[in-house]
């Protein structure tokens, strides 16, 4: 009962459907844990007891009566506090929506997990309004990346909370959304898997928006093979979310006789821009995956600075409201930064647009040739919560709005793409490497991933002192 | 498109919030311009590069 934590995803939901444990002692064990360790941490804003131990006592109920709980039965799992949870208030790191009446039904992909037999535990720390890449949540508090007990160190942003979880063995499986990197970012420094799909993969209906034209939703996890059944769980047709494209569900297996495919290593702009250690992570994994190559991915600045401009203005927009008459309930990280991107001329959003498209069909003239693209996640491990600069390849550099100058590029186009951690060395924190594949292959990153866990390069673990 | 050097992000946050019903003091003002001039300095490789006319802008929308 002690060791519960420790379990993937498939071992705790066997064990579930074998009677060895119920879901509901599963769930309980859960919660006693959160309790004692979240305030290390800061992850949870909110544990659902109540609900878990319903919807556990739901899953038991299935067993008793031979009924099929579903692959992910009793695994505990817990969301980004801007997914709806029924009965829960969304408060998307916000105290503006505070006041809200309670969710009166779960997210599309919260909803699937119940489906699947997974056990919602709680809402999870995320940086206001998702804009950010640190969760220093001035309303909530920030989140303690478990990798160091010492120094109070970033979980990474905007699902700060969503990798946080995992790294400190608080949840088997987490949540989060990614719109300029907030999914890869965590799961990069607090060395966890994380899963970015192609735009319009999964539904975003019942989740609180940040930037429609780049808002995605994904699943983290602590293994190649929890992370594609909590992917295969959230996959399903939702004409509630105007965004979704018209795709089949594409199941994922992992297949242990994979031989590889065309492997690039991303260089210029994606070989500049970071610490020795974020390079050095990229160049590891496409020497384990035998990549072919290093080539450039065309204009991939002009990318990152396109999202940039059409995350500014579509946050600005969205909050302009409450700009004009709460401005004093925004953290002091989010609220000039909204004012800001309030005032972005029409003319440049347009620009910006276009040049997606154009940004989009380079990069399809690379997939002729290439099946994945390594590069780095972040350019660099967890840094102390508060700092304000990083220094890359000499240069001063802002970090909050820096952290995501690998990530931007990728998701302005819709790109999936896998954040894999790389093994650290004893006492170095964890980083990741991103896996990026065409629109729709999500499958061939699976493959990938599980290929350099097998090879034991990459891997996810609790950290030292939650274990 | 931009040239970020002539852009005066103090003087354009001045003319356009008060116009956006955005209101704040002269010390907030000076922050929202910094945000801005950030947006700039970051947006420009995209506010410099050509895009050809025909090039479709990206959002979805399905009638």
């Amino acid at each position: 009962m002690t060791d519960l934590h420790l379990a993937d995803a498939a071992d705790l939901a066997s064990r579930v459907r074998a009677r060895d444990i119920s879901a509901t002692e599963l769930a309980r064990a859960a919660i006693v844990r959160i309790r004692a360790r979240n305030q290390d941490v800061n992850a949870f804003t909110e544990i659902t007891e109540a609900r878990a131990l319903r919807d556990a006592a739901r899953v038991d109920a299935q067993i008793a009566a031979g009924a099929d709980p579903g692959p992910l039965a009793g695994v505990p799992f817990a969301a980004k506090n801007l997914f709806d949870i029924e009965g829960v208030v969304t408060l998307a790191g916000s105290v503006i929506e505070r006041r809200n009446a309670p969710a009166e039904a779960d997210a599309f992909c919260v909803a699937r997990m119940r489906a699947s037999g997974a056990v919602c535990v709680g809402a999870l720390n995320m940086d206001e309004f998702a804009y950010g890449f640190t969760t220093e949540n001035a309303h909530y508090g920030p989140c303690r990346n478990p990798h160091d007990t010492v120094v109070p160190r970033s979980a990474g942003g905007s699902s700060g909370g969503s990798g946080a979880a995992l790294a400190a063995g608080l949840a088997t499986l987490t949540l989060g959304t990614d719109t300029n990197g907030s999914i890869r970012v965590p799961a990069s420094v607090c060395g966890v898997w994380g899963l970015k799909p192609t735009y319009g993969r999964l539904s975003r209906r019942g989740c609180f928006p940040f930037v429609a034209s780049l808002d995605h939703v994904g699943p983290l996890a602590r293994g190649v093979a929890d992370l594609a059944a909590a992917y295969t769980a959230l996959l399903g047709h939702d004409p509630a979310d105007p965004a979704q494209a018209d795709q089949p569900p594409q199941p994922v297996a992992i297949d242990p006789d994979w031989t590889g495919a065309r492997i690039a290593r991303l260089g210029g702009y994606f070989a500049a821009n970071g610490q020795p250690e974020a390079q050095q992570a990229a160049d590891a994994v496409a020497r384990a995956l035998g990549a072919q190559a290093v080539i450039d991915l065309p204009d991939a600045e002009a990318a990152r600075a396109a999202a940039f401009l059409i995350t500014g203005a579509e946050g600005g927009s969205l909050h302009l409201p409450s700009l004009r008459t709460r401005p004093d309930d925004f953290g002091p990280l989010a609220r000039d930064r909204l004012r800001a991107g309030a005032l972005i001329p029409a003319a440049w959003v347009v620009h910006a647009q276009k040049l997606r498209r154009v940004f989009r069909d380079q990069a399809r003239a690379v997939f002729r040739d290439h099946d994945i693209l390594v590069a780095p996640a972040t350019p660099a491990s967890a840094q102390p919560i508060g700092t304000e600069w990083l220094d890359v390849e000499g240069q001063r550099i802002k970090l909050r709005p820096s952290f995501g100058v690998f990530t931007q590029p990728i998701s302005c186009i819709g790109l999936p793409v896998i954040a894999a951690p790389v093994r650290p060395a004893a006492g170095a924190m964890p980083i990741g490497v991103q896996l990026i594949a065409a629109p729709w292959r999500e499958d061939l990153l699976f493959q990938a991933a599980a290929a350099l866990e097998r090879a034991g390069l990459c891997a996810a673990a609790i950290a030292e002192g939650y274990a | 498109m931009i040239d970020i050097h002539r852009f005066d992000t103090a003087a354009y946050v001045a003319a356009v919030a008060p116009a956006m019903g955005l209101r704040f003091s002269p010390e907030r003002a000076q922050a929202v311009s910094d945000a801005l001039a950030l947006v700039v300095r970051v947006a420009a490789p995209a506010l410099t590069h050509p895009v050809p006319t025909e090039a479709e802008p990206a959002p979805v929308f399905t009638p």
